[in-house]
């Protein structure tokens, strides 16, 4: 078992000290879609990285490339889609140019991906034991029994009640808080280093999604593996995440780590962001509002893609593409006029 | 401690005892059989009054679609009452009655799309429900009120003559309420009127919910999943289990101080985005009962982290515990520390 010492140190910023070393470094990654309307340019120069047991989000509006980021970063984007350029570091490895056979050992074993809709990624005819057992097989080599074994130890480690009973149970028949309890006993099954979940609860119920991101934690604070958590709930990034990048429009316009970004958001869109969201623990009489609508990715609008909803921008913003720049250590934003305003 | 029974000028709806059931049949060789009901509702009763945003919240399948669409008869009610306004509205007799209630009460969709003619423009679609309801009306005079329409709803007189499929997510709801407000109705059932929508268009419309309810003097159903949307937007909130009507207090004492261990871990579970906040964490264990086979006594008890041996016994009345808020639990929770 690939069990790694944790050692928390809840210091200013958050994150724990692993002697912060880099498991997956995204750079400058570009995919691009080839339709008959024009090129979508979902994702266009992203940069992140993610430490050995982090907890990190990305964060954003629909259609503002989460999913085509975290397809790229193990290269299952798939026609139309073409990744364009840039690199994903995985271990010191550029994944995007491993071959085939290298890259299928790598997905499902160290890493692995859940998806919003557990339905569509389980196979409705074999059993949730049979679908678990069988990854453990292929990438451990174990005979089914053992494998079999193994299912049901997951199962009861992700909290499905009746383990052994419900092996040999097919996925309609559980409910969809447990089918992607089973999804996730799946991708864990062969402890994976780096767990991808893209909008893991959304479908789900508020109670079970706090069970289901319990039991992510969990597991990421036990084994120390590091968790790439993709939603558009800015709650669900406070109270789970450690670190977490804000995407605009195929950009990554902000990452800093949680308490941080809460506390001094440098972007306008992510101030944006968060002054827009009614919450549960404060009665807000009008809720600021962003004019416009999120950038067309066929035709981006020119310099910074947020700038015709922006209310700080100048002339330069339509001008020039801003980077990410350091503001403090740990904290990177992409606007030009970021040290000017404040909160 | 009462229930609620007794009438007053103030409501603008009253439910009593409302329940909806669906049959269930399985289909065999020679016939259908019917092995048993799904609850959709279940003896439900309160009162709305009259001006006030009350939400309604629940998980998935708890009722709420389908006691909002029973309050506006759009589906038959299996028992109970709906007073409307001093009418009883499952008991319409003319078509001249039903019109009537038709344009006291309105509904707003999650989908908008879903519900708006796609072979006609904004104007053809806003113009239809004049054409049903204000016979008198000349074209110009429709025309000039679809404006009028669009333009409180944030939308422009050019709008008027483009087809739903041209607009966005959040333009086609504000075509939906400038739809609903042509009748100039009094209540408004919005049943997840923002689930489909991203923050910033949600933040849109809830502005623009708030802006008409308060300029028209308006009541709202507003239905929602989402405990922060709703608590955002409402007077008063209920929430419903498995077709019951579980707790319903005043907005502010609802997310404070809940009494129902359903309301409680709801509200815990609700993530909010402030890091520093150490929140305690409430987990249910056990399965949701099934609608058609509900267990004993209290609905919730399966997955109840109180529950004794009275809850599987005797069903919990729905009973006011202090001014104004209602628990149905035979051992409401005091809470010691705050949960949000
Ligand atoms: N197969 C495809 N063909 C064409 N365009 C695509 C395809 N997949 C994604 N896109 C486009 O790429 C952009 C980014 O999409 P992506 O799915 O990454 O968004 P997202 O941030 O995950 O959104 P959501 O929150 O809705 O899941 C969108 O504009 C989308 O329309
Ligand atoms: N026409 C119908 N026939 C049979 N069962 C129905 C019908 N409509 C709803 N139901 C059932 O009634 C129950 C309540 O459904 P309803 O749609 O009212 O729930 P809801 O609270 O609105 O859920 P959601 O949050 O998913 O919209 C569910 O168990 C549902 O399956
Ligand atoms: S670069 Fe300009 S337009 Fe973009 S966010 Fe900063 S101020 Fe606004
Ligand atoms: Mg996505
Ligand atoms: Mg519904």
């Amino acid at each position: 078992m690939n069990i790694v010492e944790q050692n928390i140190n809840e210091d200013d910023i958050g994150i724990p000290n692993q002697e912060n070393e880099i498991l997956i470094e995204v750079k400058d990654l570009t995919t691009y879609f080839y339709t008959e309307f024009g090129i979508v340019r979902a994702v266009d120069g992203v940069s992140f990285h993610i430490k050995k047991g982090e907890f990190f989000g990305l964060v954003g509006e629909s259609g503002c490339g989460k999913t085509v980021t975290a397809l790229s970063c193990i290269n299952l984007v798939r026609f139309p889609g073409i990744i364009e350029g840039g690199q994903v570091l995985y271990k010191g490895k550029n994944i995007l140019e491993l071959k085939d056979k290298d890259i299928r050992k790598i997905r499902g074993a160290e890493i692995s991906m859940i998806f919003q809709d557990p339905l569509s990624s389980l196979n409705p005819v074999f059993t949730v034991g049979e679908q678990i057992a069988e990854v453990i097989r292929l990438h451990e080599g174990v005979k089914k029994d053992e494998a079999i074994e193994r299912a049901i130890k997951l199962m009861k480690s992700v909290g499905i009640p009746l383990a052994r009973e419900r092996v040999n149970d097919y996925p309609h028949q559980f409910s969809g808080g447990m089918r992607q309890r089973v999804m996730i006993s799946r991708a864990l099954s062969c402890n994976p280093s780096l767990l991808i979940a893209d909008e893991p609860t959304t479908a789900l119920d508020v109670t079970i999604q706090a069970q289901i991101l319990e039991i992510i934690r969990t597991l990421q604070t036990d084994y120390g593996m590091s968790v790439l958590l993709i939603t558009h709930n800015l709650g669900i990034i406070a109270e789970n995440c450690q670190r977490v990048g804000v995407m605009y429009g195929g950009h990554i316009v902000e990452t800093a780590s949680v308490k941080i970004i809460f506390k001094d958001p440098r972007h306008p869109y992510t101030q944006a962001l968060m002054a827009a969201i009614p919450r549960l623990d404060e009665s807000i009489e009008k809720l600021q509002t962003l004019p416009g609508s999120v950038p067309d990715l066929i035709d981006p609008p020119t310099g910074c893609r947020f700038h015709p909803r922006c209310q700080y921008a100048k002339q330069t913003c339509s001008e020039l593409v801003p980077v990410l720049e350091k503001w403090t250590k740990e904290h990177m934003v992409a606007c030009h006029f970021h040290k000017e305003f404040n909160k | 401690m009462v229930t609620i029974t007794q009438s007053s000028d103030n409501n603008l709806l009253e439910l009593r005892n409302l329940s909806k059931l669906f049959p269930i049949y399985v289909k065999g060789v020679v016939r259908k059989t019917l092995i048993g009901y799904i609850h959709a509702v279940d003896d439900v009763s309160l009162d709305i009054k009259k001006g006030e945003i009350f939400g309604l919240v629940g998980e998935s399948g708890c009722g709420k679609t389908t006691l909002g669409r029973v309050i506006l008869n759009l589906l038959p009610k299996t028992k109970g009452e709906v007073t409307f306004d001093g009418s009883k509205i499952h008991e319409l007799k003319s078509r001249k009655e039903e019109l009537w209630f038709r344009k006291q009460a309105q509904l707003i969709f999650q989908d908008p799309y879903l519900s708006l003619n796609p072979r006609l423009t904004v104007s053809g679609i806003i113009e239809e429900v004049f054409i049903i309801h204000n016979r008198g009306m000349t074209k110009k005079e429709r025309r000039e009120r679809v404006n009028q329409l669009l333009n409180l709803c944030g939308l422009e007189d050019y709008h008027a003559l483009r087809y739903p499929h041209e607009f966005s997510g959040g333009q086609r709801q504000r075509i939906g309420i400038a739809r609903a407000l042509a009748v100039e109705p009094q209540l408004i059932v919005a049943d997840e009127p923002v689930s489909a929508l991203d923050v910033a268009v949600q933040a849109q419309i809830l502005n623009l919910l708030k802006d008409i309810k308060k300029r028209f003097n308006l009541t709202y159903i507003f239905i929602a999943h989402d405990l922060s949307v709703v608590r955002h937007i409402s007077d008063r909130i209920a929430v419903m289990y498995l077709g019951r009507i579980v707790e319903l207090a005043p907005a502010e004492e609802f997310v404070s101080k809940p009494r129902h261990p359903y309301t409680q871990a709801l509200i815990a579970a609700i993530p909010i985005p402030d890091p520093t906040k150490d929140r305690k964490r409430i987990i249910l264990i056990g399965d949701v009962a099934s609608p058609i086979n509900l267990p004993s006594g209290c609905r919730f008890r399966t997955r109840c982290n109180f529950a004794k041996q009275k809850c599987s016994e005797e069903e919990p009345k729905f009973e006011e515990i202090t001014p104004g808020h209602f628990v149905a639990c035979h051992f409401p929770v005091e809470l010691t520390e705050s949960l949000i």
